[in-house]
Formats: structure tokens, C-alpha cells, sequence
């Protein structure tokens, strides 16, 4: 039992996308105050700090941004991040399914959303995560 | 061509030739044709004749042989024989073989041509050959003048061991009896030799010279100098038939007997001698009176007599028969009329006109009261004779033959020059005249003329015929022919003539009542109103025909300068039929050599010749009457005609024909030769030959016996030659003819030649088209391998290609699922921000921003939609 919630990151390099998402996630209740990054390296740099035990973050990833792109970053995120807790759903426009294949290579990724992120997929994670997400 | 020297002449009473049966009209004349150096002999003194198994006459002279048809006399002698070993044969032998012509040291057989010739020499060295006989085996027995005789077994003489006579004898002549029994007459008496038994015995006197034995077996005689001629009868005794002194004068090798046993002989002084029943006669031919006659012939009606300097005399029958009466000897005969009580009128020139009935002949001239002695026509009507002259008409008393009236222009004659007299079947009397004068006296007696327009006034009514169907026909000079029915004109028809030709000399209607005129331009046939002309080019013999009359059988007769023509009635028929413009019909002459007074008959006279009542037609000439007996003219043709193949003429090479003639290959020109044997009448011949029997075309033979071929192809011909007998078929004679092809010009040669050219073409193109093949697919796989390789880089394009454009399309791809997706999602996010607006609390953004960013983002996504289209341009290439 925690009683820690985590917290959400949105990574999308398009800022509408980055808007539209937290507003989804304030609406479904998932996170009143979502953190947004335009750029998966100032997510990371965000996430190393708080790589402690109790600390929990759901991040909902873009796969192709320009400076790094989702699978970087969750290379890099595995290599770098030992004991924070850390789930990833990616969101992608991507119909491609080789990337949905390869996004199950990492253990992080709990889930392969396709844009644009909807209201009901995250009341459904809600009810899915239960009480990772501390409720 | 020949030109037979010929001579009629009436013979004298005491004729020896009394070879016709007696006409109380007409007497009997003969032909005599003299074959000597000018018309084919080589030279006119004839040592021996004699007639081969094939009917040729053979004739000896010191120029060599003589080989005689009847109408073209063909010389062997050594320059164009040279088989024969000597130029003179002295005597002919007839034989089984043929006939053995004896010279001074060699003999040769003659049948058709020399088959063999035989040296001599042997025995003939110091004497010469007097006898010769053929024995049944064929082996020959030859008697010299040295009294040997030899036997000629296989080409060897040997000497007849039993012939030993006991004196010294020459041996004269040999006659063979039957029973192998041979005659040997000798200067020391006469022999008979047992052939079969080799034995031999005297049977006369040896002090008998027995000169010549001739006669059959039965009728055996004997000549000697001493006892004349002696008849040697089975037992043989001999019985003296003529005393020597009564033919001392005989020439002893021209003894013959002829077939009624009559006995001929040439005198060695003047003319011939004739025995018969042991009377002497002599008689002399006034033609031969200066020669003596060394050899005889009697055959049938023919005398052949070989001459001492006139060479061959033929003496024989004439075909035409002239009138014997002194009166009329020589005389130029004009109209010739024929009454109805049978007696004949014979109009002449300048000698008044005759009556002959019965045999006898009655003058009448201008001292009996006739008008002039110049006769142009003569008719009878009601028992008068009519006679036409220039000065008018003499009326004759049929019965009383006396002058008892005349017609002239006082009585009503256009003209007193009188053309033409006619009674026709209404029993009026027709009187044609000079200026348009046509006149006639009905039944009645009453005249009448015809009046003609003036275009008329000075036309010439020269011929006149009544038609089957009453009609009168008149021929005019100049004007053409007149059509008159019951004494009116109808129409006057013009001929297609040429002025000079325009001469109607007479009229004649045939059984299928077609018309005929005589013109001076031939003979113009109408028939279903249309005219058609027989012409000299189609076989008349003279552009002028003065008569056409038809006899009692088959023939028409026409007269012209030349003579008298036959026609078969068929050949005239023929003609009507033909469309062929080479028509030849085939005819008969009749001129002075079958007995012609002269072959130059008289026209422009009425009647111009007639047929009277027992079939004979008379010819009026200029030297007399020729009269020929046409009732029997095909009953003179006995048996098929002698035509014979002659020989084959190469250059100089000649050869005789057997039975097929074959041309060396590279001949291009030959002559084929052949006879006709005839020495009764060669004229009544017509000719023609073919080479093709694909055409219908005979062409016409003249005159000669050869035929001349130049450049028949290489083939088998036949050569068809047709006999015609007074223009009927005797025969149609074939021989093959082979033209031999030049090695070059052999089917077999040509097919070979094509063969091989085809070959040689077959394999030189095929190496040709080997070699091409081999270039052009080696060609072909340069051409492919690069081809390839070209193909190959393209395809190495291509496929780069291919990848590069991969490469864009997995970019459009990219695109499309990342690029294009991006703004799509995110215009869907806000689209669906903007539906639940109410709802949402958190937006923090006004519903026109948020649809303002919505419309940006459609922007975007337009711009990369436009982005894609771009690239895949850029695709195409």
C-alpha cells in the first residue's frame, strides 16, 4: 500500500498536443496539475532527480519528436532510472505497428494509445491502475 | 518440172496399134512422149530398159542409169553413186531379186534403187558377159563371151563343172524353164542344162548359132541368123516361124513377144517389126523415123521403145480422142453443137461449119449459101439449124442440110454480130447480138427483143443459160449478168469483177441449182445471193474459163487456154463449203499430152464446149476437135496408185526410205523424196502433203516429188503425202519422220540441265543462307547480349529506382502515418475539446481560440497533404 500518487508527464513536441493531453487528464481525473515537456531530454532531467523509492510517474510518451525521440528517451530512461516507479503509455499518431511491437520490448510501457488521447481511455486506466495511483 | 517432148498424130490406118474399140465419131489417136538428154535423160542412146518388181522403168545409157516413174526420170550414174563400179550397163536381166544390169566388169541389181554391185573381174578378163539367170536359191549363173559359165553362190564365183561343152562355143543367151532346166543358147548350137541332176546335153545342131532365145514356156522361139525365127516346142524341135531373109534386118537383143503373143523386134535399119501369125509387118512412128529402136517394151497399151539417139519413146493411148475427118485436121475449131436428131455441128473459124452423124461428115460454107465461112455460135430450132456470125444468122433445113434463110438487123437485130443462139424449154429462141441485142422468137415465130435502158446500147450479149426454173440467165461483157422470166427484165447483176476480168463466157447451173459463171477472172460462184470466186490461186488453171460443163457422172469440165480441166463434182462442193482463202481444189488437165489436139481451147463462142448424148465431151481448140469419153474416167483407175518413198536427201547424202526416216541430230534441212508410177496419166494426180496432223492444212504438191524440210524442231513427225485420182481419195501415204535432238537439245539433256542448275541454285543458297543464318544469329545474340546488358543496367536503374522510390513512397508512408497524423490527431483532440466544452472546466482557453487552433491545424495538415503530393510528382520521370 503507498499513498503516494504519481506523477503524470505528458512528453509531445507538438505543444497543441501537449494542451489538448493535460486537459484530457485534468478532465478524467487523473492528475489536476499534469506536467507537460515539449522536450523528452528536459522530461529526463525532470525524472533523475526524483529517482527515489517512493516516488511514482505515469508518463504518456510521443514517439517522434525531433531532438529525442520516445524510444530514446526510454533507453535512456531504463539505463539512468533504478528505483522510481514508472509507467509509460505511449501516444502516438503512428499507425505503425512495428513501433507497438517494439514498445513492448520495455517494461515501462504498459499500454500503446493511438492520437488523439480520449476521455474514456483514461478513466479506463483509472479503473485498470486501481491503486498504483493511490486513490 | 518436166517438159516432155511430145507428138499426137492420128495413126494411119494400118496402124499396129489398134488398141481402141471403133467410134463411128471419133477415131483413135495415140501420144508419143520422147524422154531423151533434154528433159532428163543424161544422154539419148539406151542400151537396155526394163521394168523392176516396184513398176520403175529402168533405162541404160552410156551415162549411166536411168530410174523412170512417168513423169520424172531420176539418173544414177558414179558421180552421185558412187556404189556403182562402172558408168555403162549393157544389158538387163530381170530376175526374182530384181533387175541384174550387166556392165563390162561388174554387175548390180535394180529394185527402186541400186541394191547391190557386184566385181566381175575375175571372170569377165578378156571377154565380157553374155547371159545371165537367177536360180530359185538365188544363186546366179553368168555365160561368157568365152563360152565359161560361172556360178555366184555367197559373193564367190565358181566355174560350172558340168558345163563342158565338147567344141569351142560363145555362150549367147540363157532362158530358164521350169524343172531346174536351163537353155543355154551358144554359137555352136543350143543346150539344155539339168540343174538339178548336173548334167547337160545338146539339143540342136551344133551347127546352129543360136543368137536368142525369147518367149514364156509354152512359147519358146529362137532366133538365128541363118534360120530366122524358129518356134522350139516341148519335144524341142523346132518349127520355122519367119525365113531369115524376111527380117535379115533384125536387131536380135529387141526381140520380144508380147502378151498376144505377137512378136516385136526393132529393125536394125528403120522403124519396128511386128510378127503375128508368122506375117512380117514394119512400121515406122514418123517421130522416130531417123533412129533405130534397140529395145522393146509391150505392156497393156503401152509401147516403151529405147532408142539409138532419141532415148525413150512411150507410146500410148491419148485420153482425148480427135476427130478423124480431113475437113476439120488442124482446124480452129469454134461453136460446137449437138442437134437433136444426134447430129453434131462443128463450127469453125474461117472454114465454114460441119455436120457429122453416123460417120460421116457434111461441110457447108459460105459457096452453100451461108452468110460467111467464120461460125461464133450455132443452135436448132423446129428442125433448122441456126449458125451465129458477125455478118448475122444462116438458117439451116436439118433435113435437107441446105442454107435456106438468114437473120439479120433488117429483121430486126440489134446487131448482125451474133453471139449467142438458144432455144429454151418454151421452145422460144434466143438471139444474143453485139449493142444491148436481146432477142427471141416465141413459139409462134413472132420476134421479139428485149429492150434494155441506154446505158446498154453497146454491151455484148455473149452466153446464155434457162434455170430450172424457167428463168433466163445472160452473161454480158462488162455488164454483168441479166435475170429476164417470161420475156420481161427483172434485173441487171453486176460481178464482183474488175473491168478487165468482167467477161461472162458462160453459165452453168449445178444440181443444188447454185449458178456458176465462167469469167475471165475465174470462176464466180453464186449461191444464196452471195458471190464467191474460184480463182488460178485455188486451182483453175488459167484466170479465163471458156466453158463449164458437167459430164454424166461425177465431173465438170471447164476449158481454157491450157485446156480441158477436170473437176470432181465433190471438189466443186468443197469449195462452195470452204472459208479457207488457201482453198486448192484437186483437178485433172487434159492437154495436148493425154491427146489434145492443142491444149489451147477456144472461147467467146456458144456453145464453148458440150457433153453430148453418150457422155462424151467435146473441146473446140485452135488445131481441132478434142473429144473426151468421160463416161469411163474412174474405170480406168485399176487398182490403188503406185506411190512409192523414194529417198532421203542430207546435202549430198542420200539414202532410200524404208519404212521410217530419221534426221542426224544438227540437220536442219532435208529433202524427202518419193514416186508416183504411173505411165498411163500422171495428170490425174492431185498432191498434198502435211507435216502436223494437228492442222486440217494440206498443202498443195505441184509438179514435183520432193519435199523440202528446214527447220523441223527436234520430234516425231509424221509426213502425210494424200493421193487424189480425178479429186477423189486414192490414198494417204505416211512415213515417220524422227528429228534427232542434238545431245543439247534432248528432253533428257534439258530436264538434266535443269535438274543440276536447280541443284547447284538449291546449294548455293542454302550455303549462302548457312553462312547469312550463322551472321545474322550471331548478329542476333551480339545484338540480344547487348540488348541484356543494356536491359540489365536498366533494370540495375530500375531497381534503384525502384528503391529510391521506395525510399519516397516508405517517406509518403512516414509521412502519411506520422507527419499527416500528427495535426489529423490533433485537429481531432481540439475537435472533440470543442464538443465536450461545456463540460470541461480546465480548458483555459476560449471556444474561438481553441477553433482557431483547430482551423491552424487543418492548415498544417493541408500544407503536408500538399507536401506529399509534391514528392510523389516528383516521382514520375
Amino acid at each position: 500500500m503507498t499513498d503516494t500518487k504519481p506523477t503524470v508527464l505528458i512528453i509531445d513536441d507538438d505543444p497543441g498536443f501537449l494542451f489538448l493531453h493535460k486537459i484530457i487528464v485534468k478532465e478524467g481525473k487523473l492528475d489536476p496539475n499534469p506536467m507537460t515537456f515539449i522536450d523528452a531530454r528536459m522530461a529526463l532531467e525532470h525524472i533523475y532527480p526524483l529517482d527515489i523509492n517512493s516516488t511514482k510517474f505515469l508518463i504518456f510518451l510521443d514517439i517522434n519528436m525531433p531532438k529525442m525521440n520516445g524510444w530514446k528517451f526510454l533507453e535512456e530512461l531504463e539505463k539512468n532510472v533504478k528505483r522510481a516507479d514508472i509507467k509509460v503509455i505511449m501516444v502516438t499518431s503512428s499507425l505503425s505497428k512495428v513501433e507497438r511491437e517494439k514498445s513492448k520490448e520495455f517494461e515501462a510501457v504498459i499500454d500503446f494509445w493511438e492520437k488523439p488521447m480520449e476521455e474514456p481511455q483514461v478513466i479506463a486506466l483509472q479503473d485498470r491502475l486501481g491503486a498504483w495511483l493511490g486513490e | 518440172m518436166w517438159t516432155a517432148t511430145l507428138f499426137s498424130r492420128v495413126l494411119a490406118a494400118d496402124s499396129p496399134l489398134l488398141l481402141f474399140k471403133d467410134s463411128s465419131l471419133v477415131s483413135t489417136n495415140y501420144v508419143m512422149e520422147i524422154w531423151d538428154n533434154t528433159n532428163g535423160l543424161p544422154q539419148n542412146a539406151v542400151y537396155a530398159l526394163e521394168k523392176d518388181k516396184s513398176g520403175y522403168l529402168w533405162i541404160a545409157t552410156e551415162e549411166g542409169l536411168v530410174r523412170f516413174d512417168g513423169i520424172s526420170p531420176k539418173l544414177f550414174d558414179k558421180e552421185s553413186y558412187p556404189i556403182m563400179q562402172e558408168q555403162t550397163y549393157y544389158t538387163f536381166f530381170k530376175t526374182a531379186s530384181g533387175i541384174w544390169g550387166t556392165a563390162d566388169r561388174s554387175i548390180a541389181l535394180l529394185d527402186r534403187n541400186i541394191l547391190k554391185v557386184i566385181d566381175c573381174s575375175e571372170i569377165t578378163d578378156q571377154t565380157w558377159i553374155r547371159a545371165l539367170v537367177e536360180l530359185d536359191s538365188g544363186d546366179l549363173l553368168i555365160g561368157t563371151q568365152s563360152g565359161k559359165i560361172f556360178q555366184l553362190k555367197d559373193d564367190q564365183f565358181t566355174q560350172l563343172e558340168f558345163w563342158n561343152p565338147e567344141r569351142k562355143l560363145e555362150v549367147q543367151n540363157f532362158f530358164l524353164l521350169p524343172d531346174s532346166k536351163l537353155l543355154v543358147g551358144t554359137t555352136a548350137g543350143l543346150y539344155e542344162l539339168d540343174l538339178k541332176n548336173e548334167s547337160m546335153r545338146l539339143i540342136s545342131s551344133e551347127d546352129l548359132f543360136a543368137q536368142k532365145i525369147f518367149g514364156e514356156p509354152g512359147s519358146i522361139y529362137v532366133y538365128s541368123s541363118k534360120a530366122g525365127i524358129s518356134k522350139l516346142n516341148e519335144r524341142y524341135e523346132m518349127e520355122q516361124i519367119v525365113p531369115s531373109n524376111q527380117i535379115s534386118d533384125i536387131n536380135p537383143s529387141s526381140l520380144i513377144l508380147d502378151g498376144e503373143k505377137r512378136i516385136w523386134a526393132g529393125s536394125t535399119t528403120k522403124g519396128l517389126i511386128l510378127i503375128q501369125n508368122g506375117i512380117v509387118n514394119r512400121f515406122t512412128y514418123p517421130e522416130l523415123a531417123n533412129y533405130t529402136i534397140r529395145k522393146i517394151i509391150k505392156e497393156k497399151d503401152n509401147l516403151y521403145l529405147g532408142t539409138l539417139g532419141k532415148g525413150l519413146a512411150i507410146i500410148k493411148p491419148a485420153k482425148v480422142s480427135q476427130l478423124s475427118y480431113e475437113a476439120l485436121r488442124e482446124k480452129n475449131i469454134k461453136a460446137i453443137f449437138q442437134a437433136t436428131d444426134s447430129s453434131v455441128w462443128i463450127g469453125t473459124r474461117s472454114d465454114g461449119v460441119h455436120r457429122i452423124k453416123d460417120g460421116e461428115i457434111h461441110s457447108l460454107n459460105s459457096t452453100d449459101g451461108l452468110l460467111q465461112n467464120g461460125v461464133t455460135t450455132i443452135g436448132s430450132w423446129k428442125d433448122k439449124i441456126y449458125v451465129g456470125s458477125s455478118t448475122g444468122i444462116s438458117v439451116i433445113d436439118q433435113k435437107s442440110k441446105k442454107v435456106i434463110g438468114k437473120i439479120t438487123e433488117e429483121d430486126g437485130l440489134k446487131s448482125n454480130y451474133i453471139y449467142a443462139v438458144y432455144k429454151d424449154s418454151k421452145d422460144w429462141l434466143w438471139i444474143l447480138t453485139r449493142y444491148g441485142g436481146i432477142h427471141y422468137f416465141d413459139q409462134n415465130g413472132d420476134f421479139h427483143q428485149i429492150q434494155l435502158s441506154d446505158n446498154y446500147s453497146n454491151t455484148s450479149l455473149i452466153s446464155i443459160l434457162e434455170l430450172k426454173d424457167k428463168q433466163i440467165v445472160i452473161g454480158s461483157m462488162n455488164q454483168g449478168i441479166f435475170w429476164i422470166q417470161d420475156g420481161v427484165l427483172i434485173k441487171n447483176q453486176s460481178l464482183p469483177l474488175t473491168p478487165g476480168e468482167n467477161v461472162v463466157y458462160c453459165i452453168y447451173q449445178d444440181e443444188s441449182d447454185d449458178l456458176w459463171f465462167g469469167t475471165h477472172g475465174g470462176i464466180v460462184l453464186l449461191k444464196d445471193e452471195e458471190f464467191k470466186i474460184l480463182r488460178k490461186s485455188n486451182g483453175i488453171k488459167s484466170q479465163s474459163v471458156y466453158s463449164i460443163t458437167a459430164d454424166t457422172k461425177d465431173g465438170v469440165w471447164i476449158t481454157n487456154n491450157f485446156g480441158a480441166q477436170y473437176f470432181a463434182k465433190s471438189e466443186l462442193q468443197r469449195f462452195k463449203e470452204t472459208g479457207d482463202e488457201d482453198f486448192f481444189a484437186s483437178t485433172t488437165v487434159y492437154n495436148k499430152s493425154l491427146g489434145m489436139p492443142n491444149s489451147e481451147a477456144n472461147g467467146l463462142i456458144f456453145p464453148s464446149s458440150i457433153g453430148d448424148f453418150s457422155g462424151n465431151i467435146w473441146i473446140p481448140t485452135v488445131e481441132g476437135v478434142g473429144v473426151i469419153d468421160a463416161s469411163n474416167l474412174s474405170e480406168n483407175v485399176i487398182g490403188p496408185a503406185n506411190f512409192r518413198w523414194d529417198e532421203l536427201n542430207l546435202g549430198d547424202q542420200k539414202t532410200p526410205i524404208d519404212d521410217q526416216i530419221i534426221i542426224p541430230e544438227g540437220v536442219r534441212m532435208f529433202q524427202v523424196s518419193f514416186s508416183l508410177i504411173d505411165f498411163e496419166n500422171p495428170n490425174q494426180y492431185s498432191l498434198f502433203y502435211r507435216i502436223d496432223s494437228k492442222t486440217e492444212q494440206w498443202i498443195p504438191i505441184k509438179d514435183q516429188r520432193q519435199l523440202i524440210f528446214n527447220g523441223l524442231k527436234p520430234g516425231e513427225y509424221t509426213l502425210e503425202v494424200k493421193v487424189l485420182r480425178y479429186g477423189k481419195l486414192d490414198s494417204i501415204q505416211t512415213i515417220p519422220i524422227q528429228v534427232t535432238a542434238a545431245l543439247i537439245e534432248t528432253t533428257a539433256f534439258k530436264i538434266s540441265f535443269v535438274i543440276i542448275i536447280l541443284l547447284l541454285l538449291y546449294f548455293v543458297v542454302k550455303y549462302y543462307f548457312n553462312i547469312q543464318m550463322k551472321k545474322s544469329l550471331e548478329s542476333m545474340v551480339d545484338k540480344r547480349t547487348l540488348e541484356l546488358s543494356r536491359t540489365n543496367e536498366k533494370l540495375k536503374e530500375a531497381v534503384k529506382e525502384i528503391e529510391d522510390q521506395n525510399l519516397i513512397l516508405k517517406e509518403i508512408t512516414w509521412n502519411q502515418s506520422h507527419l499527416v497524423r500528427a495535426p489529423l490527431t490533433k485537429a481531432m483532440g481540439i475537435n472533440m475539446l470543442l464538443l465536450n466544452y461545456p463540460k470541461y472546466s480546465t480548458v483555459g482557453k476560449s471556444k474561438e481560440e481553441l477553433e482557431k487552433e483547430l482551423l491552424d491545424t487543418l492548415k498544417e495538415l493541408d500544407k503536408l497533404v500538399k507536401d506529399t503530393h509534391s514528392k510523389s510528382e516528383n516521382l514520375k520521370k
